[in-house]
């Protein structure tokens, strides 16, 4: 009986070794086949990017140029929404896991790497690019169709640079506004402080709420920091905007200047008075269903602060609706109100990534001017490539003359985990009106916090 | 012969090794391994990445949390605790007040029961999204029926004022059903006779439950006390999708996801504030479990 039951077992563990052994030969034949780089029949490159419908159906097409111009290789993409911290975390496991090929990126630029006497370690990208994960593209040949300096400041590190930024819209100070709204009642558009809130007074003796915001995804960022790049630019020379912030980041270190300083409270009283004009419960307007909403209230809402990516968005959602976008008039000369420019969407390659030639290829497809010309026609974004004039859309006029005048956006102190979050960036959901610290107050907060971190 | 349960003699002795081989070498990998890394991680400036260095900074981490970065921490350990103690009040007594109202079998209850108890089996991805709909003070239905009670209008899930209590509440709505059920488990376990003797002996239905119903469900409500609040503590989820941690509901566990695998990810101090909630956990567990022991003994 012993020896019949363990004849059995035997036979049984065989069998069981047999066919446990079956997925595994599978699955590493599976390995063989799709991951196999260069000299297999079929490979895959794996791209992925944030979800932007207009942005990734467009790539999409440029995907399938690709695989129609590269028989036997399959271009995989994956996405994943900014909202609730989706995208950060399917980049992190794809940088973990090594699994990608050509990965988007928004641009660290120069305020993510603090002197070393600061003790400041850098964390996510820039620590990545610190230690050479991020192949350097300054030498690719599809870099030449860019402004190197621009790329630079974007993406560069010591004297590499480790991205191509192919996007950059207004994010901060950026403003949509309704035209024939403001025909109605008579009013133009508006080019400084004092004719925008007059122009809201008048609105608002009307029965109209001027403004909209997506307070509940912190969208109140957009005039915070419109103001303050207009009010420390002023009219200043665009290419000094760069040196500016730089200098700034330093005087903060430094305790030469500080969240108390007179510029600061100027721009938080600006701020305060522009918001006492929006839509009363703006603080629970999601940012995701904030344009479809202004869009669709073509009687309502004359002024709405958003970035220029939500342009095309807002078009179709109501393709009759009559609309600009605009720097908001921050300061009290019109000239100081320029736009302040987002690097966004920048693409690298990882020092890792097993396709890294098709990677190449891939990228200099997109950046070709015929397929970039159609992508930002798609997105709305302003061209980084000098040769490709940035689109001429419905909503674009005053972009597409002023857009050239913006600078790039000022960069936040340097601080590490060090510090508490209101040190590099005042809380303004605490913050009147939408929470009930006084804006002195916060201000004051923040800058004992930097002092404190710091170690004035 | 002796009778072999399973296998010969050679495979009894290597089998129970092998059984108990399997999920201890699972709970080396997935549990041991990754609870050690976040303690050593937590005393490193480590941005998380493979290929990255790991600043070994010793308790740098730690003391940041009490000094220059007290004010984040503080305050997202005391919305912790108000988050802990708001969904365990309310969980518990409306996870009692349905079993007591539910707990015959009658026509019609099972139905109930199984409407209170569905919410626990969604997604809460899909239960945030729902709420924040919702609650969307342009297009939403609790806008007006605010308007409509007060006279006044509400940025409800934006409002420092309300948000924390909001997202309290749509957890207490989720995970109720469950309470409920551990509860009629329990009174159905109670001995009719204590109820017929109550009553012979006059008592009215509130000295019933006070000195009947109430003690004979200690150890219902311990199971049910101790499984909400540890649910609590590191919650994050239900958090991200209705308010992102904005307006006054930034809890521990946001405060650590956010930092360790946020836009610009610090895993070093994210493991220190992971090493932190572990700790409060152990704490609030301990705490909880001691006095509900000891009163269901005393009971």
């Amino acid at each position: 009986m012993a020896r019949s039951i363990y004849l059995q077992s035997r036979r049984s563990r065989r069998a069981l070794a047999v066919v446990a052994a079956l997925p595994l030969a599978a699955g590493l034949a599976a390995c063989g086949s799709s991951g196999g780089s260069g000299s297999g029949s079929s490979q895959t490159l794996t791209i992925a990017m944030w979800t932007n419908p207009a942005a990734v159906s467009q790539t999409e097409k440029v995907n399938a140029e690709f695989e129609k111009q590269h028989p036997g290789v399959k271009v995989k993409m994956q996405t994943a929404p900014t909202a609730g911290n989706a995208w950060p975390t399917l980049w992190q496991s794809l940088v973990s896991a090594k699994s990608v090929d050509v990965l988007a990126q928004f641009p660290p630029t120069p305020a993510s790497y603090p002197p070393a006497s600061t003790g400041i370690i850098p964390q996510g990208t820039p620590a990545l690019i610190q230690s050479g994960q991020f192949v350097d593209l300054s030498n690719q040949p599809f870099m030449k169709r860019f402004d190197p300096a621009a790329q630079k400041y974007a993406m560069g590190y010591n004297n590499g640079i480790y991205g191509v930024m192919t996007a950059e819209y207004v994010n901060n100070s950026g403003m949509f506004y309704k035209k024939d709204l403001l025909a109605k009642y008579g009013l133009s558009v508006p080019t400084t402080y004092g004719q925008f809130i007059s122009e809201m007074d008048t609105l608002k003796a009307k029965g109209v709420t001027p403004l909209y915001v997506a307070g509940k995804d912190g969208y109140q960022s957009i005039p915070w920091f419109g103001i303050i790049n207009q009010l420390l630019m002023q009219d200043k020379p665009s290419t000094d905007a760069p040196a500016l912030w730089n200098k700034r980041a330093q005087d903060f270190w430094s305790g030469a200047q500080s969240w108390t300083d007179p510029v600061y409270a100027d721009a938080a009283q600006r701020y305060e008075k522009i918001l006492t004009y929006m839509e009363p419960n703006a603080a629970g307007v999601p940012a995701q269903s904030a344009p479809g909403v202004w869009a669709a209230k073509a009687n309502d809402f004359p002024f709405f602060f958003d970035g220029s990516y939500d342009g095309n968005t807002i078009a179709q959602d109501n393709p009759g609706l009559n609309f600009g976008f605009m720097a908001m008039p921050g300061a009290d000369t019109a000239s100081w109100n320029r736009a302040a420019l987002a690097p966004d969407l920048s693409w690298v390659v990882p020092t890792w990534s097993k396709h890294q030639q098709l990677a190449m290829e891939w990228l200099d497809l997109f950046t070709q001017p015929d397929n970039y010309t159609a992508w930002l026609k798609a997105t709305g974004s302003i061209s980084t490539e000098p040769s490709v004039p940035t689109p001429t859309l419905s909503w674009t006029d005053w972009l597409a003359a002023h857009a050239s005048q913006g600078y790039p956006n000022v960069q936040p102190p340097w601080t590490s985990t060090k510090f508490p979050k209101v040190a590099g960036d005042i809380d303004r959901t605490k913050m009147q009106p939408f929470g009930s610290q006084s804006p002195a107050s916060a201000l004051k907060e923040a800058a004992d916090a930097y002092k404190s971190a710091a170690g004035h | 012969m002796s009778t072999i349960p399973f296998g010969t003699r050679r495979t009894r002795r290597w089998l129970p090794w092998a059984s108990i081989a399997v999920p201890t070498i699972g709970w080396l990998i997935f549990g041991l391994f990754p609870s050690v890394s976040t303690v050593f991680f937590s005393f490193t400036e480590y941005s998380g990445f493979p290929g990255t260095p790991l600043h070994f900074c010793g308790m740098c981490n730690y003391s940041n949390a009490f000094n220059s970065s007290w004010s984040d921490f503080s305050s997202s350990v005391e919305v912790t605790l108000k988050y802990v103690a708001g969904v365990t009040v309310l969980q518990i007594a409306i996870g009692l007040g349905l079993a007591l109202l539910l707990r015959h079998r009658r026509k019609g209850f099972g139905l109930y029961r199984a409407l209170i108890f569905m919410p626990q089996v969604f997604s809460v991805t899909i239960v945030g999204v729902l709420f924040s709909l919702v609650f969307d003070p342009q297009n939403g239905p609790a806008e007006p029926i605010y308007h409509g009670l007060t006279g006044g209008t509400s940025a409800f899930l934006g409002d420092q004022n309300w948000a924390l209590a909001l997202v309290v509440l749509i957890n207490v709505w989720m995970f109720s059903g469950y309470t409920m059920l551990v509860y009629i488990a329990a009174l159905r376990r109670i001995p009719p006779e204590l109820y017929e003797a109550a009553s012979l002996d006059g008592a009215g239905r509130f000295r019933t439950f006070r000195h009947i119903t109430w003690p004979l469900l200690a150890n219902a409500t311990t199971v049910n006390v101790f499984l909400t609040a540890m649910g609590c503590v590191g919650e994050y989820a239900l958090i991200r999708v209705l308010t992102d941690g904005n307006y006054g509901t930034k809890t521990l566990g946001m405060y650590m996801f956010d930092t360790a695998f946020g836009v610009n990810p610090s895993l070093g101090y994210g493991s220190m504030l992971a090493v932190w909630q572990f700790i409060i956990t152990l704490v609030i567990g301990s705490v909880l479990l001691f006095f509900l022991r000891r009163r269901e003994v005393t009971l």
